[in-house]
């Protein structure tokens, strides 16, 4: 029924099951290691205050959600903070990549345009196979810690994974949409990828200059990473509205521009 | 006889690169149509538009009488596609491309007889095929959904002869049954033992149509004689000579016209030895390059 759907998610399994367990496997080492760190939180938290506040702007971390006393707040500084967020975007981008410039690269993308299908059905199924197998990295990078929180006898609160799930997300998937962007305009997999990268790393940079700098603080509504705050949303439990919406809306328009420029484009080169 | 494809004015620029410059021709029902030109004069680019992988930059094509850029959904229903040095997923199997195929294309038929008769090995993953078997595949593909119109760019290049004489047999056979079959090549004994009629491109321009039987027709001779005597090049530039070569004390002279005013010039001379062919389609097609230029 949906046969490019189908297709994808049996390529990209393996991928996806190397990912998934990675993160689950830094999930497992951080929290194998929170009960002996929280026994001592309270040194911690006293040397975290003595950082200045700058260091913490310089990682994009948010100094009042650093505190070792609960797994959320551990996790959204050790974990959600930079780990996730590199392995996630480093996911989609592979997972763009498979919907159009990987083929066209290799040259497979004249078996599937000879097919009797329109290309509007090849990007959509892809696009969205590839939409539900990042919800599902979501997911199980996040939720995983409750199974692994029980098994070391750590307390959790399942509500701040369930808003961290949906946050991140929301961030993946206007990732993945810009990254999915520059699959179908580029024609070189190598060429998409760096680019893709470089705007992510590009954005980060912006980001961090702009809470440097009180000059420039206008750079940050450019960057994907002021709509996200990984540690918040872990740590508190609250994620602003208007990210929500500034990544959906960013999401939704990268793809319907991905689309029209799949639909236009020379796909043998 | 009805069109099965009816090219117009398409064109196809890269920037500057003008790859197609505005041919136009069309393909009926059950023929088999050559389409000749050497690397880089237009083929491929003709047919990844025609294919609808390409986005013209000008003309129409239309297939089955459907515009290809409206609606090539359904036509491609009805086309088999298979390209020289065939592209596909390295890590599937035979198989997998089939059912691929088939989840898309409907079940086929005859899959299993195409299988029997390649003798091919369907489980074995893309990349460990050798060049042959990958092409086998492609041919498989191409062929799995009794296509109506089989599109082919090069489809023997690089190929074993064996292989070559056995996808020549498919062609025939498709013909035979009434499948209209639309072949790029540079190979002309392929085109001159396959085809009706031939197209011959040059720099992304048409430069002649001709039914391949009238090609043949035409009274292009080449003389090749041994003379015993001295004679100047000269002599045999009568109005019916093409070209006169020497070659390593041989003369060669190629003609389209009258034989008669050549034979008598040479019979002026002592003739050692003599042979007088018809120009195979290489030399036509040579000629109509030249002729070009």
């Amino acid at each position: 029924m949906f046969p490019f759907a189908f297709r994808m998610f049996r390529d990209k399994l393996k991928t996806f099951v190397i990912y998934s367990l990675s993160a689950v496997g830094f999930l497992e080492m951080y929290i194998a290691l929170f009960p002996t760190i929280s026994q001592q939180a309270s040194q911690f938290d006293q040397l975290l205050k003595t950082f200045p506040p700058e260091i913490f702007k310089a990682v994009g971390m948010d100094p009042s959600t650093l505190s070792f006393g609960n797994m959320e707040s551990y996790l959204s500084s050790e974990y959600m903070s930079f780990l996730w967020p590199i392995l996630a975007i480093i996911f989609a981008i592979s997972i763009a990549n498979y919907i159009s410039v990987e083929e066209v690269d290799k040259g497979t993308i004249e078996t599937l345009a000879s097919l009797p299908t329109s290309r509007t059905r090849i990007f959509m199924e892809r696009y969205f196979t590839g939409l539900l197998i990042l919800a599902g990295f979501c997911v199980i990078s996040l939720f995983g810690a409750i199974p692994l929180a029980m098994m070391h006898g750590a307390d959790y609160v399942l509500g701040n994974y369930l808003t961290a799930s949906i946050g991140s997300f929301f961030f993946i998937w206007a990732a993945y949409s810009m990254a999915t962007m520059f699959s179908v305009i580029f024609s070189e997999k190598g060429k998409a990828t760096m680019v893709s990268g470089g705007v992510l790393i590009l954005m980060y940079v912006l980001h961090i200059i702009s809470m440097l700098n009180d000059k420039l603080v206008n750079l940050q509504y450019i960057s994907l990473l002021h709509y996200f705050n990984g540690s918040e949303l872990l740590a508190k439990n609250v994620y602003p509205q208007y990210a929500l919406l500034a990544l959906g809306g960013f999401a939704v328009v990268a793809m319907l521009f991905a689309l029209f420029w799949f639909k236009r484009r020379d796909l043998s080169v | 006889m009805t069109d099965v494809i009816v090219i117009k004015n398409l064109s196809k620029y890269f920037g500057k690169l003008h790859a197609v410059d505005g041919i136009s021709f069309e393909v009926k029902k059950g023929e088999t149509f050559g389409f000749l030109g050497p690397n880089g004069s237009g083929k491929s680019t003709t047919i990844r538009c025609l294919m609808g992988f390409n986005r013209p930059t000008g003309g129409n094509i239309s297939v089955f009488g459907h515009d290809m850029s409206v609606d090539s959904t359904i036509t491609k229903q009805q086309i088999g596609y298979l390209p020289g040095n065939v592209k596909l997923y390295d890590n599937w199997t035979g198989w997998d491309h089939i059912c691929f195929f088939e989840s898309v294309r409907g079940k086929s038929g005859n899959v299993d007889s195409l299988i029997d008769r390649f003798d091919f090995n369907p489980n074995a993953k893309f990349r460990h095929l050798s060049s042959g078997n990958k092409q086998k595949l492609g041919l498989i593909l191409a062929l799995m959904n009794e296509p109506k119109l089989l599109v082919m760019d090069e489809p023997t290049v690089g190929l074993d002869p064996l292989l070559q004489y056995e996808i020549h047999k498919v062609l025939m056979e498709m013909r035979s049954h009434g499948t209209t079959v639309f072949i790029s090549s540079h190979n002309l004994p392929e085109v001159e033992r396959l085809c009706d009629r031939v197209a011959i491109i040059k720099e992304g321009k048409i430069v002649a149509i001709e039914n391949i039987k009238a090609l043949g027709q035409k009274k292009i001779h080449k003389i090749d004689v041994l003379l015993g005597d001295k004679f100047e090049l000269s002599e045999f530039e009568v109005n019916s000579v093409d070209k006169v070569e020497l070659i390593a004390d041989r003369l060669l002279i190629t003609t389209s016209g009258d034989l008669n005013p050549i034979m008598q010039k040479l019979a002026k001379h002592k003739i050692l030895d003599i042979e007088i062919v018809h120009a195979s389609l290489e030399d036509i097609f040579m000629k109509f390059y030249e002729r070009s230029e």
